[in-house]
């Protein structure tokens, strides 16, 4: 199962807005630079991120990694919100650092699978999936020498699940009973559950599940930091730069290739100047895709695609009038034409949604219609509601443009949007709009519905942006988690979305496409689903000189 | 004669100077207090942001101390102020904010030092000059061009230069990349293109006070007659010209030093430069008040200063002046 951009629930809020703003650009292929053993464009298990062309890049190198070189990229939000600690991870560069200082247990791979990393297998005790049993690869060494053993694992996730404080509690906390669960020998991890979990494997590759050595003092200093990543530390200046070099005893060797990794501060609007300028060798996403776009055929610099990665989003509350009507809703939907919105924010680079979570993940419902622009029959729906000529104010933050652009769509169902434009920084705000606006915007990224499901669309989940409230869905979502073999897991997923795409509050209607570039030199970038710089795997690139 | 104040004048002339400018910085700090505690939303909620649950709302609450009063707050921050305490940063790695701007002070400094010794020296050359051969084709051309160069706000100015100089033509860096405790001036090639769009954006103004205030120094009855006795046109542009007009310069110098202040923020944010100006906006928009707050008073100090000194060094150049209560 493929990771996304982002696990972006706990993360610092300016961030978050920093991925919501968006602005459209044209239609333009991508060339894709190819590693000695991948493929070509990901392929996505009944996704529905639809077909990625890649063009045909005159530059395609020989295709053999080259150790050497220094990886200059580019973060924007480097500073005082920063932390090393890979379990209290809150910004952007604290991802980039924690993937390539850290690994997990399992990982998700180019094809949308997962694996097992640092684990050689994670398999289930019994029947139940209610008792994990994790065996380690062997011979696996921390930067400072000292091997990887069960007591560091079962003191990571300790760490993250055993104090209520921890930043991350909630993540393990409800699925793993961290007090029951047990070494058994130096590579064996049993881990108990709090109730049976099919899907476990995956569970294990999430960030922020980072495995740190057993009883570290402070994980934030920078002269404790020792993990078993392709990358140690190198230096640590708060808000400008980190240095990683490679660490030679890892136990993926031939990777990583890159002598040391850079991580430059350096905000957005600049990066691609500095890119130009030669100052650095990768940039993050484009918030303007026309930029991106405009570095095509420039020799100076390399496009790079991340599909999907923005998803813009608007919320209707179900227990609020007029959005408690479930035809009011579907009519609302209905109202968005999501043909022009691509065009329009991501100048076509990006795919329809169909208001539902995850398109790139197998749990995703592929098969229900797509819906489609239709403001006669949203106009019938408002008829038979009672509702016709309706008024409503959408409060935006995140997307303006959008809002502005769905107000002009919805005129022809006979809709009135009122847009309230608030600060960017205020949208998350609890005190004033987060959670109470009857009509607003969010931001969950690229993430499964699996993933997505318990902080949504539990009636006392902390997320529940639309109220959904179902409790006998939820019950049924508890059951489905359970299941053990994946195909049936995934097709009861897939069945309990069907009264969310029917009803739900949700207005999902592009998956646009992140776009950043990089020098020419760099090679080993693969187009996949997830997050920047194949899903933050440095190790995987090198450098052509 | 005529004008000449008793020492004594002069001092309380200062002093009062002083005075007004100690009263100012005492206004300036309870507006930048009251408007950074009166945003809108629970401060400790904006800071927390999405890991704002109500435990920890609460907590960093009581940490802040916003339960008390407002003035009992006021006065608290007022005095550890004073006592040279700017406070503990609210984000990440709290460290006290003295230690986390005293870097990012330093390079504003050495950025707006580096700007001002070019600055200064190159307005007065080419004001005097047009002043003294006003009208003839270095004044035009000089006027023309500052006038059409001071229209171009400052982030276009810098980020045309950009494209010249480090796009098309990569002969320098595009961001300012000063990283750690390097000192600026140990890089200076990250200086050339902020102090370029600071000195371009900011030298029309210097220049055009300068040139009249040597028009009307030439046009005096003295110049008239020193001409006239024989005395050689250079010697009279040194002694009376540039004296006579040294009172309005320096008041443009202080106008240009102040806005400076200000343009400074949008280069440093342009070129990515490590300065306070990149520091203030990565504060506001983490919400760290204490940041913003002493970021804020040493902006208004600064200004204040300059004013001060600019009215002093008025006064001592300019005897007509000590006279004026």
């Amino acid at each position: 199962m493929d990771r996304s951009e982002e696990f972006n629930i706990r993360l610092n809020r300016r961030r978050l807005l920093e991925r919501g703003a968006m602005a459209g650009a044209g239609l333009i292929v991508v060339p894709s630079l190819l590693a000695a053993c991948g493929g070509g464009s990901a392929t996505t298990d009944g996704g529905a991120t639809g077909a990625m062309s890649t063009a045909a890049n005159t530059e395609t190198t020989s295709g053999t990694p080259v150790t050497g070189g220094i990886f200059r990229a580019a973060v924007s939000d480097a500073g005082p919100t920063e932390t090393l600690d890979p379990h209290a991870i809150a910004s952007v560069v604290d991802q980039y650092r924690a993937f390539n200082l850290y690994d997990r247990l399992a990982e998700t791979q180019i094809d949308g699978t997962v694996k097992p990393h640092l684990a050689e297998s994670i398999e289930a005790a019994d029947d139940t999936s209610t008792t994990w049993i994790v065996k380690l690869r062997s011979g696996v060494t921390f930067h400072d020498g000292s091997p990887l053993t069960a007591n560091d694992v079962l003191w990571s996730f300790r760490r993250i699940g055993g104090d209520p404080k921890a930043p991350y509690f909630a993540s393990v906390d409800p699925y793993i009973d961290v007090a029951k669960s047990s070494v058994k020998d130096d590579l064996t991890v049993e881990f108990v559950l709090k109730a049976p979990y099919g899907n476990f494997q995956w569970f294990l590759s999430q960030k922020p599940l980072f495995i740190v050595k057993d009883g570290t003092k402070d994980i934030a200093d920078p002269a404790s930091v020792v993990g078993t990543g392709p990358f140690k530390l190198e230096s640590f200046e708060p808000g400008q730069k980190t240095v990683m070099t490679r660490y030679d005893g890892y136990f993926l060797a031939p990777e990583p290739y890159f002598d040391a990794v850079e991580l430059i501060q350096i905000a957005k609007e600049q990066q691609k100047a500095a890119l130009l300028a030669g100052q650095i060798d990768g940039t993050e996403n484009f918030d303007v895709i026309a930029q991106a776009l405009e570095l095509e055929g420039n020799a100076a610099a390399a496009l790079f695609r991340v599909p999907g990665a923005n998803p813009p989003q608007f919320n209707m509350r179900m227990d609020v009038a007029p959005f408690d009507d479930p035809k009011v809703r579907e009519a609302m939907k209905l109202s968005i034409d999501r043909e022009q919105m691509m065009s329009l924010l991501f100048q076509d680079q990006a795919t329809l949604a169909n208001d539902l979570h995850g398109a790139s993940f197998p749990s995703y419902n592929s098969s229900l219609p797509q819906r489609a622009y239709d403001p006669e029959k949203a106009k019938a729906l408002l008829k038979e509601a009672g509702q016709e000529g309706l008024t409503v104010e959408l409060v935006t933050g995140l997307y303006p443009d959008a809002a502005q652009a769905f107000a002009q769509q919805a005129k022809a169902s006979g809709i009135t949007i009122n847009l309230k434009k608030i600060p960017q920084a205020d949208v998350y705000n609890t005190d004033l709009y987060y959670l109470k606006v009857p009509f607003g915007e969010t931001y969950w990224g690229n993430d499964s519905f699996e993933y997505i499901a318990p902080m949504a669309y539990f009636k006392d989940a902390p997320y529940n942006e639309t109220r959904w409230n179902d409790p006998a869905w939820e019950k049924e979502f508890i059951a489905a988690s359970a299941i053990a073999d994946d195909t049936e897991r995934n097709t009861r997923y897939q069945e309990l979305q069907v009264p969310l795409w029917e009803t739900g509050g949700e207005i999902i209607f592009n998956w646009g496409d992140g776009l950043f570039a990089g020098s020419p030199k760099i090679q080993g970038v693969q187009p996949r689903i997830g997050f920047i710089w194949n899903d933050l795997r440095f190790r995987e690139m090198w450098y052509q000189a | 004669m005529p004008g000449a104040a008793s020492s004594h004048g002069l001092i309380w002339m200062i002093l009062r100077r002083i005075g007004v400018a100690l009263v100012l910085a005492l206004v300036v700090s309870f507006l930048v207090y009251a408007a950074t505690t009166v945003l809108p939303g629970d401060v400790a909620a904006a800071v927390l942001g999405r890991n704002a649950t109500p435990e920890a709302v609460a907590a960093l609450r009581e940490q802040l101390g916003l339960g008390d009063p407002f003035a009992q707050r006021y006065l608290a921050w007022l005095g550890d102020l004073v006592r040279g305490d700017l406070g503990t940063s609210l984000a990440g790695t709290q460290m006290p904010v003295s230690e986390l701007i005293a870097t990012p002070v330093r390079n504003t400094a050495v950025l707006a030092g580096a700007t001002l010794l070019l600055l200064v020296p190159l307005a007065l050359v080419v004001g005097i000059l047009s002043g003294v051969r006003q009208g003839r084709a270095l004044d035009r051309a000089a006027a023309g061009v500052s006038l059409t160069l001071t229209a171009v706000p400052e982030f276009v100015v810098g980020a045309l230069l950009v494209l010249a100089l480090a796009v098309y033509v990569p002969v320098l860096p595009a961001v300012s990349l000063v990283s750690g405790d390097v000192n600026p001036l140990s890089v200076p090639e990250f200086l050339v293109l902020p102090v370029l769009t600071l000195i371009i954006a900011g030298a029309a103004y210097l220049i055009r006070i300068v040139r009249i205030s040597t028009i009307e120094a030439m046009a005096t009855d003295y110049v008239e007659a020193a001409r006239l006795a024989g005395v050689p046109e250079r010697r009279i542009v040194a002694r009376y010209a540039v004296r006579n007009s040294l009172a309005p310069t320096i008041q443009a110098v202080s106008a240009t030093a102040q806005w400076l202040l200000g343009g400074i923020f949008v280069v440093e944010v342009l070129f990515a430069y490590p300065g306070v100006g990149n520091a203030l906006v990565t504060a506001v928009q983490v919400r760290d008040v204490p940041v913003i707050q002493a970021i804020a008073m040493l902006l208004a100090l600064a200004f204040i200063l300059i004013n001060l000194v600019a009215d002093i060094a008025t006064i001592l150049v300019d005897p007509r002046l000590r006279t004026a209560a």
